[in-house]
């Protein structure tokens, strides 16, 4: 995968966090079954299924770093959501939040060496969860903030 | 008898304090931050229609450590758009001495105040609207929560900054 550049940041961004989280979906035990999330761009509001992760696009400041500005640094932000079944528990969304938080870590040399990105600080912020209603299914959410800067 | 003024100070003590200051801004940030999101999402609850109950359901705040999110989520089909671009006018009334409500009406079963003294309470206008709710409650609940920053905020930075 090539260097993301900072004229397609919010694009490469997502591409190589999305390949990511594809490879490595976390899975969760329930009732002795294996229950693994699918990944989607937007939370599905039309027949949806859970647990599901959601990658939302990069948020992305641009920070002058010398005083006429021909020099920048990009701060990247990312939010992914979990959605699960309340009758799965608040540890479906935790272990989805330490399954990818632990494979991110694991890609942290691929991520600068491959991709131009740094980690940020903090690189990993978690939300509290939520219960919330949609349609007849009662769900837990909860979001973790990643961030990252561009070499 | 002279005329000098002598001041001391302890740089160790001094030192310490601002060390702990840090942390503690971000903690009492934390707080008031957390205030205020659920400040918010009380308001959006208690102006959401309730005919359905569709839209009160749906909504939930995301905390992180230095922003939240007030979020109302419903299914694909809701009629959403009613309730959210509807711009009807809107009446302010004023509570100079606040607002309780009775037990009969309260979740904790004894008087519970709504609204403190001074508070505005906004209603929906228009003639034929069947109202179990409030339009654009999403927008007029983030209006009230950033009026409400300063009073979640203040007492929170005060507590940290006296007692860093």
């Amino acid at each position: 995968m090539a260097v993301i550049t900072a004229a397609a940041i919010r694009q490469g961004v997502f591409a190589r966090l999305r390949t990511l989280i594809l490879a490595h979906l976390p899975t969760y035990t329930y009732n002795s079954g294996t229950v693994t999330y699918s990944m989607v761009a937007s939370f599905p509001r039309d027949n949806p299924s859970f647990p599901v992760v959601v990658l939302n696009t990069a948020s992305i400041k641009m920070i002058p770093i010398n005083l006429s500005g021909d020099t920048q640094d990009y701060e990247v932000e990312v939010q992914i959501d979990f959605y699960a079944k309340e009758l799965h528990g608040k540890l479906a969304i935790d272990t989805g939040q330490d399954e990818l938080c632990a494979s991110f870590i694991a890609n942290r040399s691929a991520f600068d060496t491959a991709d131009g990105l740094l980690l940020g600080d903090p690189f990993w912020d978690d939300s509290n969860i939520s219960e919330f209603t949609s349609g007849n299914q009662v769900l837990n959410t909860g979001s973790s903030m990643v961030r990252f800067i561009l070499k | 008898m002279t005329n000098d003024i002598i001041m001391t100070s302890n740089a160790k003590d001094v030192s310490t304090y601002f060390r702990k200051l840090g942390p503690k801004l971000k903690k009492a940030w934390y707080r008031g931050l957390r205030n205020s999101v659920r400040d918010g999402k009380s308001i959006a609850l208690q102006l959401a229609p309730q005919k359905s109950g569709t839209l009160k359901a749906g909504i939930f705040y995301r905390l992180f450590k230095n922003k939240a999110m007030l979020v109302s989520s419903v299914p694909g089909d809701f009629p959403y758009n009613k309730w959210i671009n509807m711009d009807e006018p809107y009446i302010g009334l004023n509570f100079p001495k606040g607002a309780w409500i009775p037990p009969s009406k309260s979740y904790t079963g004894r008087w519970a105040r709504i609204l403190p003294p001074g508070g505005i309470a906004l209603y929906g206008i228009a003639p034929n609207w069947n109202w179990t709710g409030v339009p654009k409650f999403m927008d007029i609940a983030g209006a009230i929560m950033e009026i409400q920053i300063q009073r979640n905020f203040t007492p929170e930075i005060t507590k940290a900054i006296q007692t860093g």
